[in-house]
């Protein structure tokens, strides 16, 4: 048994990186990737609800179309012509309905990702960490936005397939551009969220 | 990254930490149209305190046990600690770092095992698990696959870190819960009872495992449990905690030594009297504490009556004669070693086994 | 509460299940105070964009296009009166159909299906706590509907309304037994759930006109009830006609219903014995 009156020993130097150092962005940037990772791991352990969730866009986008082309009966539409320039519903409702996923997917995945863990029961394991929040968060909506991508990639490949779309090469990289810049704004209020 | 030597050098020091939580009782779904008294009387909200100042220095390398029952607030202990609860009034340091303004530098500075095997990822494999949560520690990537298989080796799950946890027992699990919180080596471990729910072949390995982090890697560990033979076997030290507050603190043996002051007697024996504890009370005024616990006669389990208090050696007379006029059949007679649990019940009035205020409190 | 000596439970104590379990659903629902504000607010989220969509192609509030698919040129109130009764789809696959499978979570199924009573009152509880939220959701919605979105309501068409609501709730009943059935063996019961929701969602005419879809599309829309109840509720609410009108869409869904109950009741039996004997009942 110790001796009750021995020195305490001194503070052990802690070997974690912190603050504002080059050392500590890699290191919340590699969490940011694991947390990814992880999620991808957990999220292809469910094959079908994976397969589910590159379908569901597609069958969500599928009711406006139709809904649209019964409305007008046919494709071009001289109303929406005279309101935004393009008279071809359904490239229109595509490129929407497209941009609004990212939007449903970063802000729910980022605002859901602590519920998430709560429900994985981790969450109390991940905060004793000396992580950041935002990095765990981060994370989450990379996977989220990842997996988007590849639900609107096999939603392109269905709609061009029955209906064609008639998109623009040339106007890709720009509207790649506004797209990250918006991806930015949806980080910080999935954030909030 | 250097550490602050003017700093209190105590491996985990609490000052005054104190927590309460607010609880509404809600009584029929129709309680929200209730009005006035009645509406009090469905909806009433319970301030309980977990913590009441609580005042603790464990010294760096020692085994410091945490004892007490069901809702006496080790957990709420333990989470305030690892600074996952802020406390309302008070703080700790641990590692020479404050929880409520250091909190990185807590968090990097310990390990915890809580909750156990419900904290783990059951659809990623062990080694999964491990390299994520190391990550999280912000632990050099050439270093995290030595030390997931060093630690995988230790807990001699090497040859199934590639199974999914759910396809584990609860022991292994637990074994997994404890290698996460050794990952970064961390000078400090709190353990939230760690051997709950396993059985007694997990919970030796698990509390040889837990011997050797103090003695051999000299460990601060903070074990919270209830069970009193686990405390008494591996802790240097023990506090008894009851409804927030520190009772004692002390060595097993000094704490012990209280109660043998004070004498201990047992009887073993068939049929006692229903109303054994205040009868016999009634008939020896100076022992202090009288305690049946009844057995399940049928099955040939006697009960034990236990007197703990002044002159109990010399009531023995009365006692049997007693019992002997309400046909109480008397199996044995016995001046007992006093255990944690006597020790419990002399300065709680409380037994360890009963249940407190609930759980995670 | 008597027990008969055979040890089947009497009417009355059945009917306790009932209401026990409906209690215990209320009480989660309250537990959950911004659900229940959730359920009604949503659905008409979900429909508002149709109705830009709507002005937004058409240049206004009819459309002749859209008259010769559904015979009425007024396609807000269509699409309104389509959410509205979708709600019932949702809640039943997604409250009764899981249900099983939050017990499961919750660990309490193991209690349940050990229990001496007939799971099918525990499920008839489940069902009608469920109705009950899913008509206060559709109120909700339809006063909403008739205040801002054009819907006209006479006296007359209230009953039999309520007679096809009444008929649509029976329906999904048997379709979310069937769901709940299926998840006791198969764990992944919210992607059954979701599947199921698709069927209904592209098939059934919510929120364009049945024969808008190809033939075969037509066909399988005719297999489920929402496609009855909502040209029934279309026909008196829109297009003015008398409950005879529509004797026809009541009779298929009432005959609809009877198979999915009776199916739905037997797969459940036949699943709960399959689980049991396999030891994975609780398993999640």
């Amino acid at each position: 048994m110790k001796n009750k009156n021995e020195e305490f020993r001194e503070p052990r130097k802690i070997l974690c990186p912190h603050g504002l150092t080059l050392a500590n962005l890699k290191a919340e940037i590699r969490t940011i990737w694991e947390n990814n990772v992880k999620e991808w791991k957990i999220e292809l352990t469910y094959p079908i609800s994976f397969i589910r969730q590159c379908i569901e866009p597609i069958i969500f986008l599928l009711p406006f179309i139709i809904y649209g082309l019964v409305l007008i009966g046919g494709r071009y539409s001289d109303s929406l012509l005279h309101l935004v320039g393009t008279d071809d519903i359904v490239t229109y409702i595509f490129t929407g309905y497209v941009i609004m996923g990212f939007i449903g997917t970063s802000v729910w995945a980022m605002g859901f990702s602590i519920r998430k863990e709560q429900w994985y029961g981790t969450l109390e394991s991940i905060y004793v960490t000396p992580t950041s929040r935002i990095s765990f968060v981060l994370g989450m909506a990379l996977h989220s936005v990842v997996h988007q991508g590849i639900a609107v990639f096999f939603e392109f490949l269905v709609i061009y397939a029955i209906f064609g779309l008639a998109l623009k090469i040339q106007g890709i990289l720009p509207a790649l551009v506004i797209f990250a810049l918006m991806m930015f704004a949806l980080c910080g209020f999935g954030i909030f969220v | 990254m250097a550490y602050d030597e003017s700093s209190d050098t105590h491996s985990i020091q609490t000052i005054n930490l104190t927590k309460s939580f607010r609880k509404k009782k809600h009584k029929g779904i129709f309680s929200f149209l209730k009005k006035g008294n009645e509406k009090e009387k469905s909806e009433t909200t319970d301030i309980t305190v977990a913590l009441d100042h609580v005042n603790l220095k464990i010294r760096a390398g020692e085994l410091f046990g945490l004892l007490g029952p069901n809702g006496a607030g080790k957990t709420t202990l333990v989470k305030c600690l690892s600074t996952i609860l802020i406390p309302d009034e008070g703080t700790a340091i641990i590692n020479g770092f404050d929880i409520r303004k250091q909190t990185t530098f807590v968090r990097a500075s310990l390990g915890m095992v809580i909750g156990g095997e419900r904290t783990l990822y059951w659809k990623l494999t062990a080694r999964d698990n491990l390299t994520y949560f190391a990550s999280l520690y912000k632990m050099p990537r050439k270093r995290i696959k030595e030390r997931v298989d060093e630690l995988l080796g230790i807990m001699d799950l090497l040859d199934r870190a590639d199974e999914r946890l759910e396809d584990y027992s609860t022991g292994m699990r637990q074994k997994v819960a404890i290698a996460r919180a050794l990952l970064h080596d961390p000078p400090v471990l709190l353990l939230d009872e760690p051997t709950l729910g396993l059985d007694p072949t997990f919970s030796r390995q698990i509390r040889n495992q837990i011997r050797e982090l103090s003695k051999k890697e000299g460990k601060t560990v903070l074990l919270a449990t209830h069970y009193m033979e686990e405390a008494d076997e591996l802790c240097d030290r023990i506090a008894i905690i009851n409804e927030g507050k520190i009772v004692a603190v002390d060595t097993s043996d000094q704490l012990k030594a209280m109660v043998k002051e004070t004498e201990l007697v047992e009887v073993v024996c068939y049929n006692p009297p229903q109303d054994a504890e205040e009868y016999l009370k009634s008939l020896c005024p100076d022992v202090e504490i009288v305690t049946l616990v009844r057995g399940e006669e049928a099955k040939g389990a006697p009960s034990r009556i236990k007197l703990i208090g002044g002159n109990a050696e010399k009531r023995i007379g009365t006692v049997i004669d007693a019992l002997r006029r309400k046909n109480t059949q008397i199996a044995s007679l016995n001046i007992s070693v006093p255990t944690l649990e006597d020790v419990f019940i002399k300065l709680t009035g409380a037994k360890l086994t009963e249940g407190g205020r609930g759980a995670n409190q | 509460m008597k027990m008969y000596p055979s040890g089947t439970p009497s009417f009355k104590a059945n009917l306790l299940i009932v209401w026990s379990e409906f209690v215990k659903n209320m009480k989660f629902l309250m537990a959950y105070p911004v659900l229940f504000v959730f359920w009604t607010i949503f659905p008409f989220f979900w429909f508002i964009p149709f109705i830009f969509q709507g002005q937004a192609f058409v240049g206004g509030l009819q459309s002749t296009s859209f008259e010769q698919f559904a015979g009425t040129p007024n396609y807000i109130p269509f699409v309104v009166i389509g959410a509205i009764l979708n709600g019932y789809v949702l809640t039943s696959l997604y409250g009764v159909g899981e249900s099983i499978r939050r017990e499961a979570y919750r660990g309490t199924l193991d209690y349940l299906l050990s229990s001496p009573c007939n799971k099918a009152f525990i499920l008839i509880g489940k069902a009608v706590s469920e109705s009950i939220n899913s008509t206060m959701y559709a109120a909700i919605q339809l006063v909403v509907g008739i205040l801002l979105f054009g819907i006209e309501v006479t006296t007359g068409v209230i009953m039999p309304i309520v007679l096809i609501i009444f008929l649509l709730i029976l329906g999904l009943y048997g379709i979310s037994l069937m769901l709940a059935a299926v998840s006791l063996q198969f764990k992944q019961a919210h992607d059954l759930s979701h599947t199921l929701e698709y069927v209904f969602y592209i098939f059934s005419p919510v929120r364009y006109p049945l024969q808008s879809l190809p033939f075969w599309a037509q066909v399988l829309g005719r297999f489920l009830p929402l496609t009855y109840a909502l040209l029934a509720v279309r026909s008196l609410m829109l297009l003015k006609q008398n409950i005879l009108a529509i004797y026809q869409e009541i009779f298929l869904l009432f005959v609809l219903d009877i198979a999915a109950i009776l199916l739905g009741f037997y797969l459940f039996n036949w699943m709960e014995k399959r689980t049991k004997s396999s030891g994975t009942i609780s398993h999640y």
